[in-house]
């Protein structure tokens, strides 16, 4: 029990620390295309 | 007099600034149709007009290299594009309606009937067989089946599994079985938490598939033993017959084959569809494949890189969830005394004898050596 319990915890862990960093890199076209150094007028 | 002239004077100004008006809209006409490069009153080409009639279309008159155009648009030759999204070169992909039909038609039918599959199999089993029971009887002892760290790489992955199984299924099935039942703005805000959970998760099962296969790969290698255990069925079909097994029985092997390599394999996809059009890895897989002879594609677009990691990943997904909603009967409701290995570690002395003679007997011969050292040392068990 103590094992799955640990194991919820890493997963809450992983998940904080996969969406902060996932804030920092595009995940998207739209993120991708849409930068201002890529607008070209 | 005055009057009367007044009246004329207006009615003069009135014919005048008809006429001008008709005579301005001529002159913008003819200038348009000159502009164009035709005369006064050219219809569109390969137009005709009936007066009082729709318009006729006369194939005919379209130059060839209108119909080559589109003909070659509509097969999905690109152009040049001079903006950083090169994709928009391509105005029509046709691999995106196919890619469309399949994700709205066969995957997902083909994969409720698999899953229901499953379910209609194990029930079946289960009727048949019953639980299968521990033949010689609870023995009262036990002996350690996983240790800590096993158990919690176990519970790493198979949580966060059902995590992504889960919110995967919505998305695949959501608009089907959730929609109509809790309406259009909880299934969406459902959904979009659902996809995030998704892309989070991911990596705390990839973290769980690494360490399960640290710590077990070294029991999954296969062996003359497996040969003999799957001719006999693994013992599951008949009562009282209990082939030979190490840690891992032959079974177990190919579901800790198929869940690290299915594993990566929908990691590598997963990863793919969150960081859109960076990969290719179905161009570079493709080639390997084809050196057996295969004749696929290599030459893939972004786009289309995007859809086989879109089909796949939900392909793997679905196959994986059946062989896991397989394993969790096993574990739990198909086998007496097999869930204690996963909830404490500990396993009854008779069934490891049962399904795990050849690991019992090797445990039970490192406890009794200890036992034998620790009682010559003048140690004394704890218990």
């Amino acid at each position: 029990m103590k094992a799955f319990i640990l194991s919820l915890v890493a997963i809450a862990a992983i998940s904080v620390l996969s969406a902060a960093a996932l804030q920092l890199v595009p995940m998207s076209s739209s993120d991708v295309f849409t930068e201002r150094s890529n607008v070209r007028l | 007099m005055r009057a009367r002239f007044g009246r004329a004077a207006d009615s003069l100004w009135t014919i005048a600034g008809v006429v001008t008006g008709v005579a301005l809209m001529l002159a913008v006409g003819s200038f348009s149709a000159s502009a164009q490069g035709g005369p006064p009153n050219v219809r569109p080409p390969g137009i005709d007009t009936v007066p009082g009639g729709p318009a006729v279309v006369r194939p005919e008159r379209w130059g060839p290299s209108d119909i080559e155009i589109w003909r070659k648009v509509r097969e999905g030759v690109r152009g040049k594009v001079s903006i950083p999204d090169k994709k928009a070169a391509l105005l029509v992909q046709s691999d995106g309606e196919a890619w469309r039909n399949f994700r709205n038609g066969p995957l997902p039918r083909y994969g409720a009937w698999g899953l229901g599959a499953v379910i209609i199999v194990l029930a079946a089993f289960f009727l048949v067989r019953g639980r299968i029971a521990i033949e010689g009887g609870w023995a009262g002892r036990t002996i350690t089946r996983f240790g800590d760290l096993e158990r919690f790489g176990h519970w790493l992955l198979a949580t966060s599994f059902v995590i992504l199984a889960l919110t995967g299924l919505n998305i695949l099935y959501g608009r089907y079985v959730l929609l109509p039942v809790i309406g259009k703005e909880a299934f969406a805000t459902l959904s979009q938490s659902g996809k995030w959970l998704h892309n989070y998760v991911a990596f705390a099962f990839m973290v769980g598939l690494v360490l399960t296969f640290i710590v077990w790969v070294r029991h999954n290698f296969p062996t003359f033993r497996d040969l003999v255990w799957l001719a006999k069925g693994g013992g599951l079909l008949v009562k009282g017959s209990h082939p030979a097994a190490w840690k891992f029985n032959a079974g177990q092997k190919i579901l800790f084959w198929l869940v690290m390599l299915g594993g990566l394999s929908i990691s590598l996809s997963g990863i793919s569809l969150m960081f859109p059009f960076e990969t290719a890895m179905f161009a570079k897989t493709f080639a390997v494949i084809n050196v057996f002879g295969f004749d696929l594609p290599t030459n893939l677009t972004p786009l289309q890189e995007m859809q086989y990691a879109s089909s796949w990943h939900a392909i793997v997904g679905l196959v994986l969830v059946g062989i896991i909603v397989a394993h969790i009967y096993i574990g739990t409701l198909g086998m007496q005394g097999a869930f204690s290995a996963m909830g404490t570690g500990q396993v009854d002395v008779n069934w490891a004898k049962e399904h795990h003679s050849l690991w019992a007997d090797e445990e039970l011969k490192k406890t009794e050596n200890e036992a034998t050292q620790a009682g010559s040392s003048g140690m004394v068990p704890a218990e």
